[in-house]
């Protein structure tokens, strides 16, 4: 996603940028600066460009980022992403009509699709509005969902952990009883490196649980078909067995 | 091919000239007789024998079978491959005598009536299933200047 | 050949590890890989005794020893790793029963050989377990056996009460469980704890002979003769807790019931039909072999893809047939308890394929390749998180059902990641057979036998009662010499014991 806006913003090297390299990501930020946000002028830009040392640099950025009201983010990659968004946005602002012609709205009109009346109140409602983030943010923090610079990605696991452990469905099943195996044994081998196996566990038991959805899905499926195809036989009369 | 006309009281059953011998997953049937043709329908006799108990077998119905191959071992292989057949499917037929009618050695061509009644649970004891005809250590021994004709064969079980 | 002393033949025979040998280049000739096999010191010593038998002059007749074996399949044309011989290893017809060989499909001369996989195509071994304990079966131990032996035609000559006509045969050989899935016979779950699904997807049955389907046909849902068998068992040791629970046996005491057949007269047939168009392919295409037992043909000719196809659709009738056999078990069980098969919990745990040739993707030198497996007596045992397992058993890798005989154990296994290295994810099937079948009715007493199945408090019910010293626990190996074995060298897990209360075979 990073990379596709970099390359919509006609960044010279969008493969290069590295958000986890402080100069490179100075040098990104400085780039957007110049390039595209233009927040300040030219000549209080001064700070922000001692990209090679990051002593008066650093302050700088922490001043830049107040300045243009970014909220408080934990990774530099969420703040990358965060202002590419927004170097995007500015972009967008300048040109509107012409990149209006691009929007779904304008194919509408030459498909068939039917317009959805917006009946329920969601479709009313601006998913990108700072009040919408603030409260996804509220809702994550008792449900110990981690701060994610995606909102959205962050409700969806905010919806997973109410539907999976508080809806009234999953409060009705039987609680397992017994000691849980730690996950982190096993017979299989998994990395040498500990830093590496454990997420690496996560994930493969993360895999297992939607192959394991995927297949129930398709057990379904088969017993509802063998509901019209089943008819098992015997003849027992040909079966003299014993002696 | 089923033979409707032959004359029970006719049916003589021939002595046994077949022993089985020592094999450490399988069998190996040995056969001898005062021909080579004695000595195949011997050997034929030995598979069934191992079957069912052949003395609970009374003679019945008669089938006509054919086999042909390129050499002697592939004429036995191919002989026992249809005589396994008959047994397995459709008559379910268990030989307790076979004759050899026309027993061609230049163009390796078998004519054979076997002679038996389809296998049936309660009457015939159940013996060893034979899976297979091998050409396991297969030999034919046919020397008729010292009149010695033995077969040597090993069926898979 | 060469003719050699027993002495000059151990030169080429060197120990490498507590339980594995290498068989150097040279045993036989044109080896194009090295041989290799695992065996405990019991079975070591059987091992060699075999080979010394065949150093003595005079000996004709009967396969050549296993190691000889290994060494000629060492010596085929495409082969690539090595020529492995399991902890059950015995002579067999060309390949010894136990052999695992992989062959380089991306390499034009690799052959694929019936021999390697047997005349009983996809024999295996299926466990279906239950939620009942030792303590609800004993007294009805007797009923149970009768149940099942009323239930399941066992022997030879019998035939299935599964009625079929032609067209559901030629449908159930493309099928496989597929088949019996349509039609009712089994559960959904069934499917997904199956080797390939219970069904080879390059099946054709337009190659399968008409003799070969004539065969099949009053065959299907029969248990047959020789080693197969039903038994039930009880759990008696858990090894692997954390494993056992993911294959839903939780406790000792726990009742399953496994059952050991194959494909029957069918798959037999399609075994000899191929062995006698390879015959043909061999003068040909100018393959040579070390052994004529060896016949094979290049994977690549009409002979090697017909017999691929033919082989397939003879798995899928193997697994139709083991389906029948659990439908047939679970109307038995349902009788007799008066509960659903549903209530009595009887999930298939896993089914095994231990006489085989799949196509598998493996390391080779560093490199992945597409090899053609044959397992021959030898099961497959791939690691935890491989792709081909089901997904409830991602986590334990999967489980190995190794059978017994006649009134011994048999073990739940499972696959491991030096396994998967080693053996190209192989290992062993059962306890291989020890005493030749003459020998074992000369010396055993067929009373003496049920006597002792009785002693030991097994019901048991056999077709024909004089012939079980063949099968009896002194005609074999120790299973349990077996998977120690196999458990040590680390080529698969051990994770439940089973003992057996009930059998019923032919």
């Amino acid at each position: 996603m990073m990379k596709n806006k970099l390359i919509a913003l006609d960044h010279p090297s969008p493969d290069s940028v590295n958000h986890n390299d402080r100069l490179n990501f100075a040098s990104t930020v400085l780039w957007l600066e110049d390039q595209k946000i233009r927040q300040y002028k030219i000549e209080d830009r001064e700070n922000l460009r001692q990209v090679n040392n990051l002593q008066v640099w650093e302050p700088a950025y922490a001043k830049y980022k107040k300045d243009l009201g970014m909220r408080s983010l934990s990774t530099p990659q969420a703040e990358l992403a965060w202002l590419l968004g927004y170097a995007v946005k500015l972009e967008y602002c300048d040109n509107t009509e012409e990149y209006n012609h691009f929007s779904s709205s304008n194919l509408e009109g030459t498909s068939f699709k039917p317009k959805i009346k917006p009946d329920n109140f969601f479709d009313n409602m601006d998913f990108q509005s700072r009040e919408f983030i603030s409260v996804v943010s509220k809702l994550a923090n008792p449900l110990k969902v981690p701060q994610h610079y995606d909102h959205l990605k962050q409700l969806e696991a905010v919806h997973r952990i109410i539907e999976e452990r508080l809806s009234p469905a999953a409060l009705q099943k039987d609680i397992v009883d017994g000691q849980p195996f730690p996950f982190e044994k096993g017979n299989d081998v998994v990395s040498e490196d500990p830093d590496l196996d454990y997420p690496i566990r996560i994930l493969r038991l993360l895999q297992i649980q939607s192959l394991r959805e995927l297949q129930t899905k398709i057990n379904e499926t088969i017993v509802s078909v063998q509901n019209l195809t089943a008819n098992p036989k015997t003849d027992t009369k040909l079966g003299k067995v014993g002696f | 091919m089923e033979i409707e006309n032959f004359n029970k009281e006719k049916i003589v059953i021939p002595e046994i000239k077949y022993e089985y011998l020592d094999h450490t997953a399988d069998v190996q049937l040995h056969s001898w007789g005062s021909t080579l043709k004695e000595a195949f329908e011997q050997c034929a006799t030995a598979m069934f024998g191992y079957m069912t108990e052949l003395p609970t077998v009374s003679v019945e119905q008669c089938f006509k079978i054919e086999a042909s191959s390129e050499d002697l071992d592939g004429l036995m292989f191919q002989f026992l491959d249809e005589l396994l057949f008959l047994f397995s499917a459709e008559p379910y037929l268990v030989c307790k005598k076979i004759e050899i009618t026309k027993f061609d050695l230049e163009n390796f061509k078998i004519e054979c009536l076997c002679y038996g009644e389809p296998f049936t649970l309660g009457k015939h004891p159940q013996g060893t299933e034979v899976k297979a005809i091998t050409y396991s250590a297969m030999k034919i021994v046919n020397d008729e200047e010292k009149g010695q004709f033995e077969c040597f064969v090993i069926i898979d079980i | 050949m060469v003719v050699r002393t027993y002495d000059e033949e151990l030169k080429y025979i060197e120990r490498i590890s507590d339980c594995c040998w290498r068989i150097k280049k040279g045993f036989q000739p044109n080896m194009n890989v090295e041989g290799c096999f695992y065996v405990n010191k019991k079975l070591e010593a059987l091992m060699f005794e075999e080979l010394r038998n065949s150093c003595r002059p005079g000996q004709t007749g009967g396969f050549l020893p296993g190691v000889k074996q290994i060494a000629n399949v060492a010596a085929l044309p495409g082969i690539v790793g090595k020529s492995i011989g399991l902890p059950d290893i015995h002579s067999g017809y060309g390949f010894a029963i136990g052999n695992m060989a992989a062959f380089d499909m991306d390499n034009p001369e690799s052959v694929v050989s019936p021999g390697g996989v047997g005349f009983d195509i996809n024999c295996g071994v299926r466990l279906l377990r239950t939620n009942l304990f030792e303590k609800d079966v004993q007294d009805v131990k007797e009923d149970l056996a009768q149940s099942l032996f009323d239930h399941i035609p066992v022997g030879v000559g019998s035939k299935g009460i599964i009625p079929m006509n032609a067209k559901d045969l030629e449908e159930a050989l493309e099928m496989g469980m597929d088949w019996s899935l349509r039609e009712g016979y089994v559960w959904a779950e069934d499917k997904e704890h199956c080797e390939e699904y219970g069904r080879m997807l390059n099946a054709d049955a337009s190659k399968v002979s008409m003799r070969a389907k004539k065969r099949g046909l009053p065959q299907l849902g029969t248990l047959g003769a020789g080693n197969h068998y039903a038994e039930i068992q009880i759990v008696d040791e858990i090894y692997d807790k954390r494993s056992a629970s993911k294959m839903g046996i939780n406790e000792t005491g726990q009742v399953c019931v496994m059952i050991h057949s194959g494909s029957r007269g069918l798959g037999h047939q399609v075994a000899t039909d191929a062995l006698v168009q390879m015959e043909k392919a061999m003068k040909r295409d100018k393959i040579e072999v070390n052994d004529r037992q060896l016949a094979c043909a290049r994977i690549n000719s009409q002979e090697g893809q017909d017999y691929l196809s033919s082989m397939a659709a003879a798995a899928n009738y193997a697994w139709v047939n083991r389906s029948s056999m659990t439908f047939l078990t679970r109307q038995a069980f349902a009788k007799l308890f008066k509960q659903s098969p549903d209530d009595l919990d009887m999930h298939v745990i896993y089914d095994v394929s231990h006489n085989i040739a799949k196509i598998e993707n493996h390391m080779v030198d560093g490199k992945e390749k597409k090899l053609l497996v044959h397992r021959k007596g030898s099961t497959r045992a791939f690691p935890p998180h491989h792709p081909l397992i089901p997904v409830d058993y991602q986590l334990t890798g999967q489980p190995v059902l190794v059978g017994g005989t006649m009134g011994t154990c048999s073990y739940i296994l499972t696959g491991t990641e030096s396994g998967m290295k080693e053996t190209f994810g192989s290992t062993c099937h059962g306890a291989g057979r020890a005493l030749s079948r003459a020998k074992s009715r000369r010396n055993i007493d067929y009373t003496q036998v049920l006597d002792k199945m009785k002693e030991m408090g097994i019901a048991i019910r056999v077709a024909s009662p004089k012939l079980v010293m063949e099968e009896a626990p002194e005609s074999y190996k120790d299973v349990t010499d077996v998977v120690n074995t196999c458990h040590e060298a680390g080529i698969s897990a051990k994770c439940v014991k089973l003992r057996p209360i009930a059998v019923i075979k032919g």
